[in-house]
């Protein structure tokens, strides 16, 4: 007895010792390797193949060739970003090793929004009285518009602490003026939740926003079952006086979410440009053998008229748009547009 | 220093401080030839005395056996703790293979009544480390593990005279496992389950103090909790402030769909009437297949002490 346990022992050791005979092998670091794993994940995973209708097969056939064995990680790379820019979709990102570089897919306009067409600096030098930062959230400041009897609220992440202390106090605060503007403009998005949550402040009552569905199979068209997305009250005291949205193209997945539960609301405009069309939820990030890591969509959101909005985005009531010039030109257009909405249409100033 | 408390144990005692003194001595005497700085001379003595304070505790328990068996009380809490090793694949996680480092915490209370005919056998354990892979150094993953258990266990082999008992019954088993990797929960994965298992005991006495201890388990029926086909859904999101309801949101499972054999060898040194000394491996194998394959294999080396009463 005593022989055999130190002998079963040993074994265990031994056999323990070898991680290749106790896992099966260890993925290849090659080009090819890394590109088929990248491809078959997301063929795999991927939520939106469905909605957008894309072949993915034939999207293999036209890339997997272009990699071979001695393609260098620089062409590597390029091919990948070339191959997800296909999705359309700012939830499918590629990370370099260490995120020393990172690659968005479908992101140009939303990048041109970013830096071209959008100046906080010019927001609070020109438009904006009183300027606060909540502490405890992301990027959520408030004030009043200059010389007029109308709230400013800026989120630019639906990420923080106490998203509803937060509303509910700046609400609190805003509630004399005779309407606020909800500049959603370079909003790169966060948890869904938050952005219900901000909304609610504003909500006129229950509505049917839209349903969620996760990718729950191999097929391209394997969904688990609708969960519905609704509007909420937050807080004891709802603003329902004109409520102006502002978007651009860099308006993303959270701050979409916003924007449609605020266009539920009948005293809500929206005015700017079209968002940018991500709505899925995204998901963990995935490890390649040569170090990179990568995300996607797995979720696919559709509208109470079953249509899908992912890749188009939300259309503005009306529409306006900085450039780099009026931007240049101590303009915001957008912003303009509002101000003048307000007064065309309520004779708020 | 005698064994099994043959001789004055006071006697002996004052040996071995005597012994250990001029030791102490002996190094401090080098440290000045050296010509160290002061504080590292104060270390050195601040280190021995430690050393000279166990090694005393642990003579004059050793002086005061008087020929000591093992399992002759009928409750033990044991403490133990020891390295964690391993290997994971987790599939919902990463395609890649991890090697596992971490260290691992064992709590136990076991109950066996005057017959030695029915053994209760209970615990905790806790074990953090990281995995690591060879892809990148910084995919290095914090991973956390534990379990609780308790067994019912009755005598189903025993010959007379013979040093070998068995003992089998049913366990009640939950165990987790939680990894997460990334500044913003970038990616993670977990394993869950809840249930009923098989276990099995056989102590073996090499001598009067010594004996060899082997526990075996296997699960018969679980609550099996592991992330949906896509890492989490839209009912996680929605509930993932209610951590104790998702960790028990599972499915029941039975060995084809969960595989996890517990297997732990534990070495039971008498130092004393009410204490025994412990070292134990366990091989931990587990094995979840489909489209979240996940293997784990995991040694655990852990050695501590057994209060007997």
């Amino acid at each position: 007895m005593y022989k055999k346990t130190v002998v079963f022992l040993l074994i265990a050791v031994i056999l323990t010792g070898c991680e290749e005979a106790m896992l099966g092998n260890e993925q290849p670091d090659t080009a090819i390797n890394n590109f088929d794993l990248l491809w078959s994940d997301l063929d795999r995973h991927y939520s939106l193949f469905y909605t957008k209708e894309t072949n993915w097969d034939s999207i293999y056939d036209v890339f997997r060739p272009l990699v071979t064995k001695g393609t260098s990680e620089t062409k590597l790379w390029l091919i990948m970003c070339q191959m997800l820019e296909t999705l359309d979709d700012s939830h499918t990102v590629l990370y370099g090793e260490g995120d020393y570089k990172v690659y968005t897919s479908g992101f140009a306009l939303g990048k041109k929004a970013i830096d071209e067409e959008f100046s906080m600096g010019l927001i609070r030098n020109k438009y904006v009285d009183g300027f606060v930062k909540v502490k405890g959230e992301r990027d959520l400041g408030f004030g009043k518009i200059r010389n007029k009897d109308i709230g400013y609220i800026f989120i630019r992440a639906e990420e923080g602490n106490d998203p509803r202390g937060a509303i509910v106090s700046i609400v609190n605060k805003l509630s004399e003026h005779k309407a606020i503007i909800l500049d959603l403009r370079t909003n790169d998005g966060g948890d869904k939740r938050y952005s219900k949550i901000i909304a609610g402040a504003f909500s006129d009552g229950e509505h049917l926003v839209g349903t969620a569905q996760t990718r729950n199979g191999p097929s391209h068209s394997d969904f688990d079952a609708k969960a519905r997305e609704m509007t909420q009250r937050t807080g004891p005291l709802q603003f329902v006086k004109p409520v102006v949205v502002l978007t651009d193209r860099a308006t993303i997945s959270g701050g979409e979410y916003l924007t449609l539960h605020m266009k539920k609301f009948r005293h809500v405009i929206h005015i700017g440009d079209t968002t940018a069309g991500d709505f899925s939820a995204v998901s963990t990030r995935s490890f390649l053998p040569n170090g990179w890591t990568y995300q996607y969509s797995i979720q696919m959101f559709l509208l109470p008229d079953g249509s899908s909005l992912d890749g188009i985005g939300i259309a503005p009531d009306i529409y306006a748009k900085n450039t780099k010039a009026t931007i240049a030109d101590n303009t915001d257009v957008v912003m303009e547009k509002a101000l003048s909405f307000l007064f065309d249409t309520y004779g708020i100033e | 220093m005698q064994a099994n408390g043959v001789g004055d144990p006071l006697e002996s005692s004052a040996d071995t401080g005597l012994l250990f003194l001029r030791f102490y001595e002996q190094f401090d005497l080098l440290s000045i030839l050296a010509n160290k700085p002061a504080y590292v001379s104060i270390h050195i003595s601040i280190k021995h005395w430690i050393v000279i304070l166990l090694l005393n505790i642990f003579h004059n328990v050793c002086a005061q056996t008087d020929s000591v068996k093992i399992n002759r009380v009928d409750n033990v809490i044991s403490f133990s703790l020891g390295p964690n090793t391993g290997f994971l694949k987790d599939v919902n996680y990463s395609i890649l293979n991890y090697r596992q480092r971490g260290m691992c915490y064992n709590l136990g209370y076991r109950h066996q009544n005057k017959e030695k005919s029915f053994l209760l056998n209970s615990g905790i354990s806790f074990t953090s480390g990281k995995l690591s892979s060879d892809a990148a150094d910084h995919f290095t993953t914090p991973f956390v593990q534990g379990q609780l258990f308790i067994s019912v266990l009755f005598d189903v082999y025993k010959k007379d005279k013979s040093p070998l008992r068995t003992y089998a019954g049913p366990q009640l088993n939950s165990f987790f496992q939680y990894m997460q990797w990334g500044d913003n929960m970038d990616s993670w994965s977990y394993l869950m389950a809840h249930g009923l298992n098989f276990s099995i005991y056989q102590t073996f006495r090499l001598s009067s103090r010594k004996s060899l201890n082997v526990f075996g388990t296997i699960p018969v029926l679980s609550n099996f909790v592991r992330p949906p086909y896509n890492g989490f859904n839209e009912h996680i999101v929605q509930n993932q402030e209610k951590i104790l309801k998702l960790a028990f949101e599972g499915e029941p499972v039975t060995l084809n769909k969960y595989l996890s054999i517990d297997l732990k060898f534990v070495y039971l040194y008498s130092l004393g009437k009410h204490v025994d000394f412990s070292f134990a491996y366990m091989l931990r194998y587990q094995h979840v297949p489909g489209y979240n394959e996940l293997t784990q294999w995991q040694n655990q080396f852990t050695a501590g002490l057994n209060i007997c009463f």
